[in-house]
């Protein structure tokens, strides 16, 4: 082995080498005096540094900490992961009982725009770029069916989230 | 026969803490306050300043207490808002945060005078301060959380929020430095030996 380099001698002392490396290192410094000689320098500079007082904490010092500590800030009413549970479960909730109820209202509606619109002429001159005439996507998109299925996926999402924070935090 | 008391655990003080128990947390300041003061005091080497910053950070600890992670630390928490809130008084004064100022080089110069007689422990631990008020702040809070409080380079780097390599390069740098201001110390004890 070569002579180390310094930062290898510093990790040997503060005991971060790894074992393999530390071996070959104490097999170096047998042989070598330069090297031990670094050694001893640096063990000085350890010991030295280890010198360091503790200072205390002038007097007053936790009575003034104790007369100011402001009123915490106040935790959530909830943890995240409940709250996060709740959302989902009434998303998903809010998003089924909007499509079972609002449904026969959006379908009226569109009924009635789709009346409304049946004037073949009147479509013609509105429509020039025929989109209208593609199909009755309003009523489908209105159906109330779309709002149910986004607000399970969205409600879901956040269900599966909580569930996920909630093992977290059982396990934890 | 007296009655026994019982020593609440860090956890149990913490937890009491975090629900708003001030008098748990005066335990833990009770617990940390000589450490965290020495902290401030070696990064910003300036006692009346290290004193009004650690009160500041046992408060924004107290503020910050019900989202402490139970998982970590408690003492590496509690030296990160120290140090943060050493950086930030030192950036609001224009101080550097990583290089000495020039009023510290000058004090080394005296410095190397002084080294010469530092044999007992008094002096010798004088000298290692003054070495270390030689040091730029950010170097002395490693040197501190390394040789004093005894953290390995792992724990420096989540107290500093620094990668552990650049941890490994301040503490080599540091040293260097402490070195190169102690040579003369380190030569006269040598030969008195």
């Amino acid at each position: 082995m070569k002579c180390p380099p310094l930062q290898m001698i510093e990790d040997y002392l503060s005991g971060e080498l790894p074992a393999e490396d530390r071996i070959r290192l104490e097999e170096h410094l047998e042989s070598c005096a330069s090297c031990r000689k670094v050694l001893s320098r640096e063990r000085e500079l350890d010991d030295l540094l280890r010198y360091q007082p503790i200072l205390k904490a002038p007097e007053g010092f936790y009575a003034r900490i104790m007369s100011k500590l402001p009123a915490q800030e106040k935790t959530a009413f909830l943890p995240d992961w409940l709250t996060a549970l709740a959302f989902g479960l009434l998303l998903a909730f809010g998003g089924f009982m909007v499509g079972k109820f609002a449904t026969p209202l959006i379908g009226n509606l569109a009924e009635k725009i789709a009346a409304f619109r049946l004037d073949p002429e009147m479509v013609a001159e509105i429509d020039r770029f025929g989109l209208l005439s593609q199909g009755d996507w309003f009523s489908q998109l209105s159906s109330g069916g779309n709002i149910i299925i986004v607000n399970l996926i969205v409600g879901g999402i956040i269900l599966c989230w909580g569930l996920w924070q909630m093992v977290k935090a059982l396990r934890g | 026969m007296a009655p026994e008391t019982v020593i609440p655990s860090e956890e149990e003080l913490i937890r009491k803490s975090k629900r708003g128990d001030r008098q748990a947390f005066g335990r833990l300041v009770e617990r940390y306050q000589d450490q965290v003061y020495t902290l401030a005091c070696r990064t910003l080497g300036d006692v009346h300043l290290a004193e009004d910053v650690s009160q500041e950070a046992f408060i924004r600890a107290w503020r910050a207490v019900a989202r402490f992670e139970e998982k970590a630390k408690f003492s590496s928490w509690l030296y990160r808002i120290t140090l943060n809130a050493c950086f930030s008084e030192l950036r609001r004064r224009n101080k550097p945060v990583d290089q000495v100022t020039q009023d510290e080089l000058g004090y080394l110069k005296i410095l190397n005078v002084q080294t010469v007689a530092a044999d007992t422990t008094i002096e010798r631990r004088d000298l290692v301060e003054k070495l270390i008020a030689g040091l730029p702040p950010v170097y002395r809070s490693i040197v501190v959380l390394f040789y004093l409080q005894e953290l390995d380079c792992n724990e420096i780097s989540s107290v500093l929020g620094r990668p552990v390599g650049t941890v490994k390069a301040y503490l080599h740098r540091a040293r260097a430095q402490l070195r190169k201001n102690a040579e003369h110390l380190l030569k006269t004890r040598s030969l008195s030996k």
